[in-house]
């Protein structure tokens, strides 16, 4: 139970991780399954390349040890041909050994430096066969002593004293000789040793590739099924994708079409006051004796259905142009003449309110890519508030000015009642209003400034405000300037209105009219 | 001027027909696309006034018809389709202006006298015949001093007559003329209208300049000097 639970588990933790640690993962399974099989198979090729060597040595050693041995029964053959024939050819094996088994100890000593023990008996078997060496000296020279001495030689030899020096020496030889057995014993037991370690580690070798083997494949197979999954579930995530996408689709169609049939629902009602009660106005002018709080009623209505236009205009706004502006709507602007042209617009209404509008712009033109309707209504919403909160005899200057950074600045500066501080953060929300009763009876909605920051938000630029109450309120539009790459595009589009037929030109400029007609 | 105002909302269509009837003109007025276009084929029209959304045809359609028809009148299409898209769609589509709902009376009105001003037909704002004289904007007539203002009605059928003067004009003729479609006159409504005209020009003493052709309509003809 626990093990499933476990396992579980595992596998929650394995969806919830990154795709790129995954796939990381799954290609590092067999990766590390064929480092690790390479690794031990090295390790114990290594292994085996050594006891292979321990074992030629431990060959070499116990040859060695042979060879010693027969040099040293050479030598006592010789010497005892020698003892009993006089005859000095016997002689030539012993000094051959003579030559071989200081040779043969001094290589054996090397040999087996590294092992102490053998070392030790190495050093006895040195010492004995110095002593035999030594006694072979003697019998020698005594046996030419005897020969150097004619008038002895015809002392015929007793045959106990050649067995007396046979004998000689033979207890001794035989000590060697044992040693010399259980020297090569040893090294004896160790070859054996070596070559089962050398067969146990060969087995190793076997079993430790044969589970490299099976890993990697389960490693590799594990892999293909991670990776499957994996591609299952990222085909289940596009799938998901595309299904949301659709949906978000089939939303954003709804939502136009609400905002579609909202802006038709919400002003044939509007429409259908609005004629009536100016049709009802034209009437009264008709009758002479219209009474006069009549006049004034439909008047009112009139008043509040032009506003109420004017709301469901601005809230259609707002609800069309949410979110960043698709290039293809982006023109080149020239800031400069959008803002003279502004400044000229509203002298007029400046000059109603008795207030002096003031405008300059830099002699160097300033472009940016921007869908102008919309920028030249944000930037009269904040004249209109400019015109509104400032007092007869105030002045609202209205001026462009390039900024580093590729940006251009636009400030809408009036000497009016200014903004309490805490109202600030709200300024830019929809319906707010600093001061609901003022507000009203200026004839404001609430939704210039939200307008005017959406429409500055949707160009990428920001909208600022600095405000003392009393002293009166800055508010700033930073736009990026036009790049390089999007005159190039603008121009292009430029050349692609110029060849249209001048119809559309026509129609575009009395759409233009018509709507700034209405929103009057 | 002959208007045809077609939109399917009667609280809509009403307060319009009315303001338009108010300023004399002669207004038919239709509920949806399939009466308007029967409309535009039987009769002439110096303007039409059209709704984009219709039952039947919509105004964007009865547009582009009647262009390919190759008749020139003015289009207004006036709709509560706002956007610049809707207004390019509707201009392209053959119509000479475009107002939003909902739209001031005086300004639809004052784009109304616009339109007529750029029609072919168009000779100015005032109808002369002799020494008396019509102002087409203010419905007020002229002659030597005196100044006076005509009711629509009035102004309706002086217009015509003074747009076809020293013609005999039959009764059919103006009841074609002025009579809405679904209006049928009475037998004597031509007649009766005729004489409250005499009436008005009574006072400024034209109106002996009405001659009743017997058995056969009325004449417009100023006395020769």
């Amino acid at each position: 139970m626990t093990q499933l639970h476990t396992a579980k588990r595992l596998k929650h933790y394995w969806q919830t991780l990154p795709i790129r640690v995954r796939g990381t993962l799954i290609i590092a399974i067999p990766v590390a399954c064929l480092f690790s099989a390479l690794a031990a198979f090295a390790w114990l090729k290594a292994s085996l390349v050594e006891d292979e060597i321990w074992v030629q040595h431990t060959q070499v050693v116990r040859l060695e040890a042979k060879r010693l041995l027969n040099a040293l029964v050479d030598a006592e053959t010789a010497v005892r041909g020698y003892g009993l024939t006089h005859r000095p050819e016997f002689l030539e094996p012993y000094d051959i050994s003579q030559t071989v088994i200081p040779a043969s100890l001094n290589r054996l000593e090397d040999l087996v430096s590294d092992n102490p023990q053998q070392s030790l008996r190495l050093q006895d078997i040195r010492t004995l066969t110095q002593k035999n060496l030594v006694i072979f000296q003697r019998k020698i020279a005594l046996k030419q002593e005897a020969s150097d001495r004619p008038e002895q030689s015809e002392v015929p030899i007793t045959a106990a004293s050649l067995y007396d020096w046979l004998d000689e020496g033979k207890a001794t030889m035989n000590e060697v000789r044992w040693k010399i057995d259980a020297f090569a014993e040893a090294e004896e037991a160790l070859l054996i040793k070596r070559i089962r370690h050398k067969d146990l580690y060969q087995q190793i070798t076997w079993i430790a590739l044969c589970i490299a083997g099976l890993v990697g494949t389960l490693g590799a197979a594990f892999a293909v099924h991670l990776f499957y999954q994996l591609e299952r579930e990222l085909v289940d995530r596009e799938n998901n994708l595309r299904q949301t996408n659709q949906r978000l689709e089939v939303v954003c169609d709804q939502l136009q079409r609400f905002t579609a049939n909202a802006s038709h629902e919400l002003r044939a009602p509007l429409a259908a006051v609005l004629s009536n009660a100016q049709v009802g106005l034209m009437d009264l002018e008709d009758w002479d004796s219209a009474p006069l709080p009549l006049r004034k009623k439909l008047t009112k209505i009139v008043d509040l259905t032009k506003r109420m236009s004017r709301l469901v205009s601005d809230l259609l706004f707002l609800a069309r142009h949410e979110g960043l502006l698709a290039s293809e709507n982006l023109r080149r602007v020239e800031l400069n003449g959008l803002v003279r042209g502004l400044a000229d617009d509203w002298k007029l209404e400046a000059e109603a309110h008795q207030l002096k509008l003031d405008s300059q712009q830099p002699d160097t033109s300033i472009f940016v890519s921007a869908d102008v309707n919309l920028l030249r209504q944000a930037i009269a919403n904040l004249l209109s508030n400019a015109c509104r909160y400032t007092p007869p005899g105030g002045t609202i200057h209205f001026n462009l000015m390039p900024s580093q950074n590729q940006q251009a600045i636009i400030l809408v500066q009036d000497t009016g009642i200014g903004i309490p501080s805490e109202a600030i953060p709200h300024l830019f929300e929809r319906f707010y209003r600093v001061d609901p009763k003022r507000s009203k009876a200026s004839g404001g909605l609430g939704l210039g400034l939200a307008i005017a920051q959406q429409v500055i938000q949707a160009h990428r630029g920001q909208i600022c405000v600095h405000s003392s109450v009393g002293e009166g309120t800055t508010f700033q539009i930073t736009l990026p300037v036009a790049t390089i790459d999007l005159q190039f595009d603008s121009a292009s589009i430029d050349e692609t209105i110029s060849l249209s037929p001048p119809v559309t030109l026509d129609a575009a400029s009395t759409v233009g009219h018509s709507s700034s007609i209405n929103r009057i | 001027m002959r208007i045809l105002l077609v939109e399917d909302d009667p609280d809509q269509r009403e307060p319009l027909h009315e303001a338009l009837v108010h300023v004399g003109h002669v207004v038919d007025a239709a509920a949806d696309g399939t009466t308007a276009s029967w409309l535009i084929d039987e009769k002439d029209y110096d303007l039409l006034i059209f709704d984009w959304m219709l039952p039947g045809d919509d105004g964007i359609v009865l547009c582009q018809r009647y262009r390919q028809a190759g008749k020139a009148a003015p289009v207004l299409m006036l709709t509560a389709k706002d956007t610049i898209s809707d207004k390019v769609a509707g201009l392209d589509a053959g119509a000479d202006d475009y107002l939003v709902k909902p739209v001031d009376i005086d300004e639809l009105l004052a784009r109304v006298r616009a339109l007529r001003r750029r029609s072919p037909l168009w000779h100015g704002d005032t109808l002369t015949l002799s020494n008396l004289s019509l102002n087409l904007d203010t419905m007020q007539i002229h002659r030597g001093e005196t100044t006076l203002k005509l009711a629509s009605r009035d102004f309706q059928l002086l217009e015509y007559m003074m747009r076809h003067p020293n013609q005999i004009l039959t009764r059919d003729q103006i009841e074609q003329a002025l009579w809405e479609w679904g209006d049928e006159p009475e037998s004597n409504a031509v007649a009766s209208r005729i004489k409250r005209l005499r009436q008005k020009l009574r006072e400024v003493e034209a109106n002996h300049w009405i001659e009743t052709v017997y058995g056969t309509g009325y004449r417009l003809a100023p006395p020769s000097i």
